[in-house]
């Protein structure tokens, strides 16, 4: 029987993908914030995912995928029953939970998916949860009915306000803080460095409120052993894969993430990326049903 | 052969690539000695006495027993001498600082030259793998203990081999996808190609050996699970250092810094080197910056240089003769034209306005008293600065030891550096758990980790077994048909005595047992004698001389009229306290 088996996969909104796949140790060992790295096949890049969610008894992991490069695309075409060629994990430090008392959660992108876990963990501590849910429109908003099933309160927000409120995370925040007037005690944001870095200056500017961020960065080996995925924190370096990657949002230096350490390899990331030439998917859907049809 | 003609024999130099054809591409720089000059080489040696190269050897390898093999020409036998002591030839022969080492206590190097005792080393290894040979399954009766070993490096190798020998349940847990730890990581392939690692640990999976890949240790399972939830029932650790130091100065963080460990695990390890083939991409710098002096470093300037790079400068604190690099390696370094810009060091990094870097900013130093490591102390000159262009630096200053065991293992006791504390013999403070090699004693080289991991092989079988101490071990495979009753040896005794007792329910006729040195490869009989029937239940003394001081192991072999091998039997016999 091979290894990481690819048990589950649906598309739950375009070029965005959930993937279910059995690797019982993690599922064994895993707690909410934690991530692993995959490898698609041996002359892969290693990629890291925070899980949004696994199985103890069925052994399996769950996680979203979303197309940017390489490694997602080649993940978008993987099909149920391949497999990975590796997954290593669970890394990183568990994220930072407790009873708060009222917790914001913001996801956004892939985020959506990965604040999951962290959900269900803060909602068993007793938290009373918040949960915003932030996309461009709404054909790419998902999950809607997990996190209601853990969460006190959904908002949805998008930025052509075609679904919940018009705008981002923060400027949910905002209104909710200033306008209303609501305590809020804790926030974890999980998603795109940007909105995050956006979430931590405004969280910072209005009082402080503790703020959470899961960094995303590059990385190769998830021990801490190559450095790569160093950003600065409060001074100091810091490795996303050992120390993080959740971390105090405003103590970050976002700029240096931002603008230097992610966009190192932009250049390469286009070219692999542009080596591989997939066909469309829907196409191949459509030429195999064809093709079925024909033998008919 | 007289002394007076082997002093007459010069060195044989080292046949290697041009450096301007191999600062170009990736295949390993020397072509390795022809048997002929092997040969030749393995003339020099005087076979001393009391040799004093094996004393420079950190795992003891009978040096000058190989070598006289080698004179004559029995190649096959020079690498199973090897084999005794060390379970990676190949790879020794090729990354061990010899000079420093064996060849360094060489008698002939008093006067001339010493004996070539790693390119002789490499030859034997390299005969033997690339005529096909294949170890089989270590023919050891199971003892029924079973060893975690975590990480797959040099030294966990090491005592991987050693144990299953012994007749252990041995599991290695990797963090990567492919074993091999640093030696697939860290060192490159014109230095110690990918497949010399492959061969190795395939013959310890033939051997039986278990990997487990994936999985790193402290996260998937810790320490505690290994001996409670996994029922090992010792573990080794042998994770390496594994924690990148920086320099912690302005600009470290720019596009187009790197850490060694970063650098060559993309290269090496992912194949950045085959980009766009293989995913992973790698800076490729035109005008390379790496600082350090060790062997590290000169793999990372080397790398950088076969990328394409204009100019590759070393930035070093110290001169030249401080420098912890292998003298080949900085030798082959130089005629590649990597330019040494020694008693320097970075004090900033400038960058453009996209982050990138394109500067670095260093200060002059000069050396001063010796320090406590013995080696002179640079001391930076005040005002006297240069820069250099620069759009790719590798920091290449050491490793500090990784915290990922030792944070999950409260009861593991580690110094004021993170390194986990043992005993000489790899014990440490927490019961059935061993480490060796680098997370013990910072970096260090890759013999020194496998001797590290040799010492605590033994350490994990004299807790494991402690009962059998005092005189004897043993190990067996019999085919159901017959069982040891008893093994004798002792110091006193001039005599080895083994009883085998008959367990099968039927009569064996024509039965030949032999007792044979394990390591003679000729397998002169020390005794050989045949049953002309063996009835159920009955038992049978065999007896033999003991050996000579330095073979410990005997072989004793059951086969069938037709010569058919029926049983198998190796005896050790511990050395001597």
């Amino acid at each position: 029987m091979s290894k990481f088996k690819l048990l589950k996969k649906e598309e739950c909104v375009p070029n965005l993908h959930k993937f279910v796949v059995s690797v019982p140790d993690i599922a064994r060992k895993v707690e909410p914030g934690q991530f692993v790295l995959i490898m698609v096949d041996e002359k892969s890049e290693r990629i890291p995912f925070t899980l949004a969610d696994w199985d103890e008894k069925d052994g399996t992991i769950t996680f979203f995928v979303q197309e940017v490069g390489l490694s997602t695309t080649k993940m978008a075409f993987m099909e149920e029953k391949d497999s990975f060629y590796s997954i290593v994990g669970p890394l990183g430090e568990p994220a930072y939970v407790d009873n708060f008392g009222t917790v914001v959660l913001g996801g956004g992108c892939f985020g959506l998916g990965a604040i999951y876990s962290v959900a269900k963990k803060l909602k068993d501590l007793g938290n009373n949860i918040i949960t915003i849910l932030e996309a461009k429109n709404e054909s790419r908003l998902y999950y809607e009915d997990e996190f209601r099933a853990f969460s006190d309160e959904v908002i949805f927000v998008t930025s052509d306000g075609s679904k919940g409120e018009k705008g981002h995370i923060y400027d949910v925040l905002e209104e909710m803080i200033v306008s209303q007037g609501r305590k809020i005690d804790h926030i974890k944001v999980i998603g795109c460095n940007v909105m995050m870095s956006k979430v931590s200056d405004v969280t910072k500017s209005l009082g402080n409120i503790p703020t959470y961020a899961t960094v995303s960065t590059i990385m190769v080996d998830g021990t801490g052993m190559c450095g790569c995925c160093r950003l600065t924190y409060d001074g100091k370096t810091k490795f996303a894969c050992v120390d993080g990657p959740e971390f105090d949002a405003h103590k970050i230096n976002w700029d240096e993430l931002i603008g230097i350490r992610n966009t190192s390899y932009i250049r390469e990331e286009s070219l692999s990326l542009q080596n591989f030439s997939p066909q469309c998917r829907s196409l191949a859907k459509i030429l195999a049903k064809m093709n079925e049809e024909e033998s008919i | 052969m007289k002394t007076k003609e082997r002093m007459q024999i010069l060195r044989s130099e080292m046949p290697c690539q041009p450096p301007e054809v191999r600062g170009k591409n990736f295949r390993e720089v020397p072509y390795g000695y022809t048997e002929e000059m092997a040969i030749q080489e393995a003339q020099r040696c005087l076979n001393c006495k009391k040799p004093k190269c094996v004393e420079g050897c950190p795992v003891r390898v009978p040096i000058p027993e190989f070598i006289t093999l080698i004179q004559e020409g029995k190649l096959f036998e020079a690498a199973k001498k090897i084999k005794e002591k060390n379970v990676l030839p190949a790879v020794c022969g090729r990354v061990c600082p010899q000079e420093v080492q064996c060849e360094e206590l060489c008698i002939r190097g008093k006067k001339g030259e010493p004996v070539a005792i790693g390119h002789l080393e490499r030859f034997v290894a390299d005969y033997e793998r690339l005529s096909g040979y294949i170890s089989s399954p270590v023919t050891v009766k199971k003892n029924s203990k079973k060893i975690a070993i975590v990480g797959s490096g040099p030294s966990g190798l090491t005592t991987a081999g050693d144990l299953i020998k012994l007749g252990y349940e041995v599991t290695v847990f990797e963090a990567f996808h492919i074993g091999g730890g640093v030696l697939v990581y860290g060192i490159p392939e014109f230095r110690l190609p990918k497949s010399v690692v492959e061969y190795e640990i395939q013959n310890l999976e033939n051997q039986g050996v278990k990997f487990v890949y994936d999985n790193v240790v402290g996260r998937i399972r810790t320490i505690d699970d290994l001996l409670s939830h996994d029922s090992f029932d010792a573990v080794y650790i042998g994770v390496g250092a594994g924690l990148p130091v920086f320099m912690n100065i302005p600009g470290e963080n720019l596009k187009g810094v790197y850490s060694s460990n970063e650098y060559l695990t993309r290269s090496n390890l992912m194949k950045a080197y085959l980009f766009p083939d293989y995913d992973t991409p790698l800076v490729l710098g035109k005008n390379v910056v790496v600082v350090g002096g060790g062997n590290v470093a000169m793999d990372s300037a080397r790398t950088a240089l076969r990328l394409g790079a204009d100019n590759v400068y070393i930035v070093y604190r110290r001169s030249r003769e401080q420098m912890p690099a292998r003298a080949e390696e900085i030798h082959h370094a130089e005629e590649e034209g990597i330019q040494f810009n020694l008693l320097s060091n970075p004090v900033e990094i400038l960058g453009d306005e996209f982050g990138r870097i394109n500067k670095v900013k260093c200060q002059r130093y000069k050396l001063g008293e010796p320090d406590k490591s013995g080696r002179a102390r640079p001391i930076p000159i005040e005002g006297e600065y240069f820069e250099l262009e620069t759009d790719l630096i590798i920091i290449s200053i050491g490793n500090n030891a990784n915290p990922l065991i030792t944070m999950t293992t409260s009861d593991l006791e580690v110094n004021k550096w993170g390194n986990i504390v043992t005993d000489e013999m790899g014990r440490t403070s927490k019961p059935f758990v061993y480490a060796g090699g680098d997370i013990v004693t910072g970096a260090a080289t890759v013999i020194s980790a496998m001797g590290a991991g040799r010492r605590a092989a033994s350490a994990i079988h004299e807790d494991l077994f402690p009962e059998k101490d005092e005189e004897v071990d043993f190990i067996t495979v019999p085919k159901e048909k017959l069982k040891i009753k008893e093994i004798a040896i002792s110091p006193e005794s001039p005599r080895l005595k083994i009883i085998l007792s008959n367990v099968s329910d039927k009569p064996l006729d024509q039965v030949k047992v032999t007792i044979t040195h394990v390591h003679d490869f000729f397998e002169n009989a020390l005794l050989e004698t045949t049953i002309s029937r063996w009835t159920p239940e009955e038992e049978h003394e065999f007896s033999c001389p003991r050996m000579q001081e330095n073979e410990k192991e005997y072989l004793l072999s059951v086969k069938d009229i037709n010569g058919k091998l029926f049983s198998k039997i190796i005896v050790v016999e511990e050395e001597n306290k």
